[in-house]
């Protein structure tokens, strides 16, 4: 039913509805062989996953401190978040982080992986380069990050005032802060998207290629009309897995911005509080575990439109088999 | 069809095997639980929490070994988590109905479980079995009400500790008892030096190029122990009232104290929140030498020692009506809510154990991280130190106080911190800061006690 | 070499010392004494090298029982999230049951709620269980399909052509058949990247083994490297750089391994 046409590039999707009079019947063989094969998810859901979720729904209604049982304030934690200015800041601050983050970390991560799909010498070499930040620890990125921008000894300093220009403060600049952190990110997160590019990059037939080459393509034709297309599966979970991780940034902001020694990140001035930084210090530190869960939800039902979207759209760019 | 047996075949051991790790693990962790340990029926079992690292761990344990072999019908079992994330965890037990019955508090976070009701009140059991004038800090943990919710564990006290060898560099006279915050800033004044060697009393003096500094002094949170605080309240003020529910910020001793700290930043002989940042950690401009004077707690001379610093300590300045102030916390031992009466009873032995024991003192204090709770044992420790001036320590218990820890501490600490920022980088007026700090406290408390 | 070749091995050189070379300053840091790490103005070069910094830290931070026990919680996560998450992800993207559509939109909804509001409740879940004070927690539930490793394992399976499956399916092959000894093959650069996240992601991880693990001795690497700072002493920076570093040795080694199914389709794609 499949028709493949694999030459020209052009890819029928596997998004096939579930016809709908068939969820009256009986299972069918298919349909059973389905129930069966995800029923280790089916526990996970059950015992872990309603529970956990409805505890914390409930939870966001509620005034608790986590010693004393909670107590049903009903929208009192939703209406104080649209009181709480700290709360729009860090909404800013995380859609900042992420509009600037997802896109040139995904093109870059990208861009690595074909380019270290090829056969080089000393691959192996380039590729744990790429890895390394992927698997440091953020306070090693944190020290890594510091002897670049410091304001006093760092390289970026350095070069500035090498080039005549005025030296910068950045991570205690309340405009520079996120960018820092963004181009820290990037850093150390490509590494990662360019993995799972290039695992995509591995399914991609070579007959492709060469069949392009004989019709005289030159490489960027070849990575705009092959790569891009036949790579959209990979690149749409790099999007969504980006875009849910840059939303739940914590520990690089925590660990960035003096949290570890002050006990308060997110500075200066509350420049790189992010939602998540907002939501761990309202519950575990000042007890207020209702009016963070509310956070949390709200959260997620940002994430959750925005994937929701993005699986309506994707079916109009990502092309499977 | 074979085929298909053999599938359902495997599914289901799957999920048996799933059903059965649950299910043995359960009972598993009901045979381990000590408390079904039927052959001593008389032992009581206590969950004690603590935070530990890896010598106060190994330290703490000897002495529980020493404590069940004093009382064989108490068994201790602890559960112990790294500091930074110990009342994360805690919590979490707590909320899960997984409380230790007794547990070590952090001395800022004993009102924060207690005001919350999840600790006891100690005030009977000290009174029946402990003499107050033989311990520091007993009042560190007194509620408005005269209840008292914890027991000293360990004491960190304020003072002035400055580096020698920049005072001889700059043929200085050393801090001692007597000094005033103006002596402090006037030895700053000299201390500090910028790129090319001048002080900061000479006219060509760049405060944006200092290389050594005279005074480091934080308006950050950690201030509330090392800045801001004890300074405002040897200048008269403080951020409380008595009952802890009423902020006094928008006062003018406060606002002295803060313009004088304002002050030494803008002329660059304190460093200021951006000069920090260039030393990656706060509190590294004195570690590393180049820092005259810093306020700084008694743990702290271990990790100074550590870094080869010639160091010393004074007590910390009286303010300009002569009024002084050491700031302290008291890390205690409280009791969970939840523990019943023998329990409470068994966790109290421990807790007496603890203070009393000299022997336990002395032990706890070899590790040099805090002064010892019994004033005994504390002097002889103390005196025994003859590395630096450690009466110094002793003579601040004097004028020791809390740092208006209440339910809400972290919190109006971050309240404060958010309306002072502008006043400390100098883009809003010091009177205006601390005019919206005291909204912004009161706002805060109000959320907790006006409920 | 062509032009081009010598343009590209210079831009991949210059990407990878970009990505390389402030690593060094770490491993310099690693091997500084606290005197020199102190210092200000920073030097680059530790002077003396105190290369005992790696000894004194696996001495002081009981290296060997909570590198026994990170790999004991990593190695089981790997396993069952190859197996579990596989096998649903057969399920999402090839098979028809009802419900189908939303049950992942709930796979990747579970990805989106903060695991800070989580930890209570779950919490309570495994204290019924009875596993707390047990590495389980840290694992179990990679055995029953992780919202990563199903997404991304579905992702691989829609990607691979299903004449093969077609062609099993004719063979008289039932659909765990097919998943087992058709797709599942012909998807190994995923599997190898599930279990590199996989061990990665269990073998930094912090938050749960401080909230589950109560006893030392049960405490995982990263645990251990973060309890060697105390509330006011220890934990000094040079012990927890190096101590970072060593961590870093498994995982670079599972990387090698996953890394060799990552250069089946070197010959054929790419700039040349």
């Amino acid at each position: 039913m499949n028709q493949n046409t694999q030459l020209t590039g052009e890819w029928k999707t596997d998004e096939r509805p579930v016809p709908k009079p068939r969820k009256r019947k009986r299972l069918d063989s298919e349909g059973r062989w389905g129930i069966l094969l995800i029923s280790p998810y089916l526990i996970h859901l059950i015992v872990f996953v309603a529970f956990t979720s409805i505890a914390s729904l409930y939870i966001s209604f509620t005034d608790y401190d986590m010693l004393n049982p909670p107590e049903w304030t009903g929208l009192a934690n939703y209406s104080k978040m649209i009181d709480d200015p700290l709360f729009w800041k860090a909404l800013k601050n995380t859609l900042y982080f992420t509009i600037l983050l997802v896109p040139i970390k995904t093109a870059l991560a990208l861009v690595l992986a074909v380019a270290l799909n090829q056969k080089l010498k000393g691959l192996k070499l380039y590729r744990i380069a790429h890895f390394i930040p992927v698997i440091s620890s953020w306070t090693v990125i944190a020290y890594v990050a510091d002897s670049i921008f410091n304001p006093r000894f760092g390289w970026a300093n350095s070069l500035l005032v090498s080039l005549g220009l005025e030296p910068k403060n950045w991570l205690a600049d309340e405009q520079l802060v996120i960018p820092v952190l963004v181009a820290v990110a990037i850093w150390k997160g490509v590494g990662y998207m360019m993995v799972l590019f290039l695992a995509g990059l591995q399914n991609v037939p070579g007959d492709l290629y060469e069949a392009a080459e004989i019709d005289g393509a030159g490489p960027l034709q070849k990575f705009w009309r092959i790569t891009v297309p036949l790579i959209s599966g990979t690149t749409f979970l790099v999007l969504i897995l980006s875009t849910i991780s840059s939303f739940q940034s914590f520990e690089q902001i925590y660990v960035m911005t003096a949290g570890a020694v002050d006990g308060v990140a997110g500075g200066p001035n509350n420049a790189s509080l992010v939602l998540m930084l907002h939501l761990y210090r309202e519950g575990f530190t000042f007890f207020h575990m209702g009016y963070a869960s509310a956070i949390a939800w709200v959260l997620f039902l940002i994430l959750f439109v925005f994937t929701f979207m993005q699986m309506r759209l994707q079916k109009r760019w990502v092309h499977y088999d | 069809m074979k085929r298909k047996r053999s599938f359902s075949l495997f599914l289901s051991a799957l999920l048996s095997a799933a059903l059965l790790i649950t299910a043995c693990t359960g009972q598993q962790a009901n045979t381990g639980d000590p408390q079904n340990a039927k052959n001593d029926s008389e032992q009581i079992v206590l969950k004690m929490g603590y935070y530990s690292d890896p010598p106060t761990q190994k330290k703490m344990e000897e002495l529980l070994a020493k404590f069940m072999e004093k009382h064989p019908n108490i068994k201790i079992t602890t559960e112990t988590g790294p500091h930074a994330q110990f009342f994360q965890k805690l919590n979490t037990q707590i909320a899960g109905g997984n409380a230790p019955d007794l547990w070590l508090s952090d001395g800022v976070k004993v009102f924060e479980f207690a005001e919350r009701g999840a600790v006891k009140d100690l005030r009977e059991l000290i009174e029946k079995d402990l003499s107050k004038e033989e311990y520091y800090g007993m009042d560190a943990n007194k509620g408005p009400g005269g209840e008292v919710w914890g027991v000293p564990q360990g004491i960190q006290i304020g003072v002035l500790y400055y580096n020698k060898a920049l005072f001889d560099k700059a043929g200085l006279k050393y801090p001692d008892a007597n000094w005033t915050w103006d002596q402090v800033k006037e030895a700053a004044e000299l201390m500090t030096i910028d790129a090319s060697g001048k002080n900061a009393k000479d006219p060509s003096f760049d405060p944006n190029k200092v290389s050594e500094y005279g005074f480091t002094i934080f308006s950050s949170p950690v201030g509330v122990s090392r800045g801001w605080f004890p300074l405002m309240k040897t200048f008269g003020g403080g951020v409380l009232d008595s009952s802890l529910q009423k902020a006094v910020l928008d006062t003018p001793e406060n606002k002295q104290a803060i313009e004088w700290m304002v002050d030494g930043m803008k002329r660059g002989i304190f460093p200021d929140p951006v000069d920090l940042q260039s030393f990656q950690d706060p509190f590294k401009p004195f570690l590393s030498g180049v820092s005259g004077m810093q306020i700084d707690i008694y743990a702290a001379r271990v990790k100074m020692r550590e870094a080869g610093l010639n160091f010393d300590v004074a007590p910390i300045p009286a303010g300009p009506g002569g009024k002084r102030f050491a700031p302290s916390i008291v890390n205690s031992w409280v009791i969970s809510k939840t523990a019943d009466e023998k329990k409470t009873q068994a966790a109290w032995e421990w807790i007496k154990y603890w203070a009393t024991d000299d022997e336990a003192q002395r032990e706890w204090a070899s590790l040099g991280e805090a002064i010892p709770v019994k004033k005994k044992v504390a002097e002889e420790v103390l005196t025994s130190d003859t590395s630096l001036n450690a009466k110094v320590f002793l003579d601040s218990m004097e004028f020791a106080g809390s740092l208006d820890a209440n339910a809400v501490f972290g919190e109006w600490r971050k309240a404060f911190d958010e309306s002072m920022f502008p006043a400390f980088s100098g883009e809003e007026s010091v009177e205006q800061g601390l005019k919206k700090a005291n909204e912004a406290v009161q706002k805060v408390l109000d959320g907790f006690y006006k409920k | 070499m062509s032009i081009r070749k010598i343009l590209a091995y210079a831009a991949i050189g210059i990407s990878s010392a970009i990505m390389f070379i402030p690593f060094l300053t770490a491993l310099f840091n690693s091997l500084k004494t606290v005197g020199q790490f102190n210092k200000y103005p920073p030097e680059l070069f530790p002077d003396p090298i105190k290369w005992s910094n790696y000894s004194e830290v696996w001495e002081l931070a009981n290296f060997s029982t909570y590198t026994l026990n990170s790999l004991t919680v990593s190695v089981l996560s790997i396993l069952g999230a190859i197996l579990s998450s596989s096998m649903v992800a057969y399920a999402f993207a090839r098979l028809q049951f009802p419900f189908r559509d939303t049950l992942f939109m709930i796979v990747l909804g579970t990805m989106m709620i903060p695991g800070v509001v989580t930890i209570i409740p779950q919490f309570i879940i495994f204290k019924q269980l009875g596993m707390l004070d047990t590495l389980m927690p840290l694992w179990v539930l990679e055995w029953l399909g992780q919202p990563f490793g199903i997404f991304l394992m579905r992702q691989a399976f829609l990607g691979i052509p299903r004449e093969y499956e077609e062609a099993a399916k004719i063979d008289g092959c039932n659909p765990f058949q097919i998943y087992w000894r058709v797709a599942l093959p012909m998807c190994k650069p995923s599997l190898a990247t599930l279990a590199i996240f996989t061990f990665m992601a269990k073998w930094n991880e912090i938050l749960a083994p401080v909230i589950y693990i109560t006893t030392r001795e049960k405490y995982t690497l990263p645990v251990g490297i973060l309890s060697l700072k105390g509330q006011w002493t220890g934990g000094n920076d040079q012990y927890l750089v190096a101590g970072a570093l060593i961590s870093l040795i498994p995982i670079l080694i599972v990387f090698l391994i996953a890394e060799k199914y990552f250069v089946e389709g070197a010959r054929s794609s790419g700039l040349k």
